[in-house]
């Protein structure tokens, strides 16, 4: 009787305990396995749908497209192409496809390609002739306009896709004809947006296909388990063409979003790796040895700046862009108050951008901090010692650490220039809006490099582009940017570009930049071989492995 | 009974218009990201979503969706992987295990210290519960959880530092959300408690020489539980927007997280599914609260017929 009671009380207690969804051990794969915390839930998982790093970082496990990422140099290497050739005028690309298979068995094919890239160039609601069943709205789409024909396919503009410079002579080969010579096309082909998806499993489950169970990859590690808001996990793919270099059995990504949360989950030893750091506690971190050793914070490929709008005066008169950024001690800013070892900008072209031959810095001849020419200016321009200076609006989206450059920059201004501006602090999307809308006098933005190369940083600002938002257009940068495409020698293609940084942060100045970034992340010393400090924070999984 | 369900759903049906056009005023759409996505995609997207028709077609056609069987909560605007309900449904069930556990532990440790106080008027164990009771009111959760955790777990490494991952990890946050409750519901029977000890039930009882235990546990205790009853609705609300701090302080899975950050990210669809699933769970405490009330207190069942 007493057993009796006994087995109904402990089927009560598993009932109960079993409704209240649990996670479990995620490490149910041995010792080789990276727990990482990711610092955000991801987005989609399908490569067509990526913006964010968070999902690059879990689609350098699951996927590889053409090429891939060498770990330590982030130079593009052979990846399902064995092997590629570039024709003299670098305008036709051509790719030979090693034999491979999807993690199903089924084997790839340069038709994959093509199916996957014409799906990002194929918004949802076109049907044209042949489109994707399942279509979806790539936000990256625009990295394909490289290739021919490929803007006026996506915008609607041709309805027939054998315009698009792609062609398949076999299964194994895949041609790629580009609109101008591209250096840097080998670096796009390693991004999500060029990876294959499988065609056979997303048009039949459509929405369904990245979830667990159902998703079929092609990379190093294929989805294992998706919990939402918790964790992801993937695990070693056996089918993938280089399974033998592939150590770590099992991946999980956490999806702790707080970046303390996160850190005190390190201490705890829950997690090997966290990808992301709270600034405010370099200090007491620096001060301990064995965390110390675990704090890195590399150079990254981007820069932090305030937009100008300069449809609105008085920041239409390029002597008070100049006045205001001259003004800006940014040496101050990143000693005292990012303190991650950010450099101070003057241009707009990170230091880590490696270029052929290397990018002169505007630093020591550009707009650096100089409050006696910064009075100067302001004073030309009718404002002399900021009277009549109008009050001019500084917007940023909520953030501790926009907060306190804000509020330094605002000091400096009112110390330098004697002029007036109000801090105005909105909720990221608000101030996103705002921005794209032009409704903003300063706004607070940042650049993040889509791949190693200086256009990068410069096609944003183009006249009428989408991500310049300051209403600045100018012929000049234009022609020089246009010139650089066409140009087939390195030196003089650089020497081009570096006249066009000129225009952007010397001349016209209608960005104020503050810092290059730095990636801070946290990894757990000894443990892990095969993670590199490189300029985009990527680390692809398939070389990490654990130390014994 | 039948009118209060019908109130209820008509609430429900409030909520749900208002929340819908409280997030479209509110600036900033799923689609604004920091770069730009190439206008073709942004003009797909809006259009998929049918964002580019009237604020009030598109309720219709949301409440439309609802209407079905079982309920069409859409996907998810900006995790497109998954439906509402599947990122919803999961969550609801870690949020409400959690509130769960939490209501019990306030239950359980609230009532008998609110009986001890009471018994000891005045004295020292008054003192100390009451102290005890007040702290638990005053102290919010984004304090009391970091303490529980430092000493706990990063401390003492008793138990798991926070995440989801068995019973062990339910201990630290299910007391950080159950202090609040549990400090209201000791000062609700202590101060029913005392009333009643000082009452003729209690004369009449203890005249007919019962000991004094059960004087309070039969004749008394009973009485004092009658406030503690119809504040059950409330307690839920606070345990709801309790668990919200408590999930982010905890990286718990649950959905105040969820409804946080559907909220920035603007996912119109998560949030509508979000605020249904809350508002459901609001309205049928208190309908439950009320039918309890009713069978326990015979003056509130001839108050309303």
């Amino acid at each position: 009787m007493r057993r009796a009671g006994r087995t109904v009380g402990s089927v009560i207690v598993a009932l109960v305990l079993g409704s209240c969804g649990f996670t479990g051990d995620l490490s149910r794969f041995g010792d080789d396995v990276l727990v990482m915390s990711n610092l955000a839930e991801p987005g989609s998982l399908d490569p067509a749908l990526q913006s964010g790093v968070e999902e690059q970082r879990i689609t350098l496990a699951l996927f590889e497209g053409l090429l891939s990422y060498d770990p330590k140099t982030l130079r593009p290497r052979p990846g399902l192409a064995e092997r590629w050739d570039v024709s003299r005028d670098g305008k036709t690309w051509t790719f030979h496809l090693r034999p491979s298979t999807w993690s199903d068995g089924r084997s790839l094919t340069s038709a994959d390609f093509v199916y996957a890239w014409r799906r990002v160039l194929d918004p949802p609601g076109t049907h044209r002739e042949g489109s994707a069943d399942y279509a979806v709205a790539s936000p990256y789409a625009d990295l394909m306009d490289v290739i021919v024909g490929a803007r006026k396919y996506r915008r609607g503009e041709v309805d027939d896709f054998a315009a698009v410079g792609l062609a398949t002579p076999d299964s194994q080969t895949l041609e790629v004809h580009l609109e101008q010579a591209t250096p840097w096309f080998a670096d796009l082909v390693c991004f999500p947006t060029f990876m294959p998806v499988p065609r056979h499993v997303v048009e039949y489950e459509r929405e369904r296909w990245t979830h667990a169970g159902v998703m079929i990859s092609n990379g190093p590690f294929v989805l294992d388990e998706r919990r939402p808001g918790a964790f992801l996990r993937v695990r070693k793919n056996p089918r993938y063409w280089d399974a033998e270099t592939v150590r770590l059995e099992s991946l999980v990504y956490l999806s702790t979003d707080r970046v303390d949360t996160a850190l005190d989950q390190y201490l705890a030893g829950e997690s090997d790796w966290v990808r992301g750091f709270n600034p405010l506690k370099a200090r007491a971190w620096r001060a301990d040895p064995e965390l110390g050793r675990a704090l890195h914070a590399p150079d990254y490929l981007g820069t932090y700046f305030l937009r100008f709008n300069v449809r609105r005066p008085p920041l239409d008169d390029v002597r008070v862009r100049q006045a205001l950024t001259l003004a800006v001690d940014r040496e101050a800013i990143t000693r005292n108050l990012t303190a991650m070892g950010e450099k101070p900008a003057t241009g707009i072209m990170p230091p880590c951008l490696v270029t052929d031959p290397p990018w002169r810095s505007l630093r020591g001849r550009g707009l650096d901090h100089d409050p006696h020419r910064a009075r100067a200016l302001l004073a030309a321009a009718g404002f002399p010692a900021g009277k009549g200076f109008p009050l001019l609006t500084y917007s940023f989206n909520s953030d501790v650490k926009n907060r306190a450059i804000a509020e330094a920059i605002q000091a400096m201004w009112k110390d330098v220039l004697g002029i007036r501006v109000e801090l105005l602090n909105r909720e990221k999307r608000v101030h996103l809006a705002r921005e794209r809308a032009g409704d903003y006098d300063i706004s607070r933005g940042s650049w993040i490099g889509d791949f190693n190369d200086p256009v990068t940083f410069l096609d944003f600002m183009r006249s009428g582009a989408g991500n310049n938002r300051t209403g600045w257009s100018s012929r000049r940068f234009d022609e020089l940017l246009d010139a650089a495409r066409t140009e087939s020698d390195s030196a003089q293609r650089i020497a081009l570009l570096q006249a066009a940084e000129e225009i952007l942060m010397v001349d016209e100045a209608p960005l104020l930049p503050i810092f290059h970034f730095t990636t801070a992340y946290v990894l757990r010393p000894g443990r892990f071989a095969g993670i590199f400090e490189n300029a985009r924070d990527l680390h692809p999984p398939k070389f990490i492995r654990r130390l014994p | 009974m039948l009118t209060r369900l019908l109130l209820g759903v008509l609430t429900l049906l409030a909520i749900l218009v208002a929340s819908f056009f409280l997030q479209r005023i509110a600036p900033g759409g799923p689609f604004d990201l920091e770069r730009d996505m190439p206008e073709a995609a942004r003009q797909a997207l809006i259009r998929e979503w049918g964002l580019d028709r009237p604020v009030p077609e598109q309720l219709g056609l949301y409440l439309k969706g609802l209407c079905r069987f079982p309920p069409d909560l859409k996907r998810s605007m900006v995790q497109p992987d998954y439906t509402v309900w599947e990122i919803v449904g999961p969550r609801l069930q870690v949020s409400a295990s959690l509130g769960f556990a939490a209501l019990c532990i306030a239950l359980v440790l609230g009532i008998p210290l609110g009986v001890l106080a009471a018994v000891h008027d005045g004295k020292m164990a008054d003192r100390v519960t009451m102290l005890v009771a007040l702290t638990g009111v005053a102290v919010p959760a984004f304090v009391l959880g970091p303490l529980l955790k430092w000493i706990f777990a990063l401390e003492l490494g008793w138990l798991p530092e926070s995440r989801w991952v068995g019973p062990a990890n339910m201990v630290l946050p299910a007391f950080t959300l159950a202090a609040l409750p549990l400090a209201t519901a000791a000062r609700l029977v202590r101060s029913e408690m005392g009333t009643i000890l000082r009452g003729d039930v209690v004369r009449t009882a203890r005249s007919q020489g019962l000991s004094e235990r059960r004087v309070v546990f039969v004749h008394a205790l009973p009485g004092a539980l009658v406030p503690v009853i119809p504040w059950l609705g409330p307690a839920t609300a606070s345990l709801v927007t309790g668990s919200v701090v408590v999930e982010r302080i905890f990286d718990i899975p649950g959905l105040g997280t969820t409804f946080i950050d559907g909220a920035f990210n603007r996912d119109y669809t998560l949030v509508m599914g979000t605020v249904i699933v809350y508002s459901i769970l609001l309205i049928l405490m208190n309908l439950l609260t009320d039918g309890l009330l009713v069978l326990l207190d015979p003056r509130a069942r001839s108050a309303r017929s």
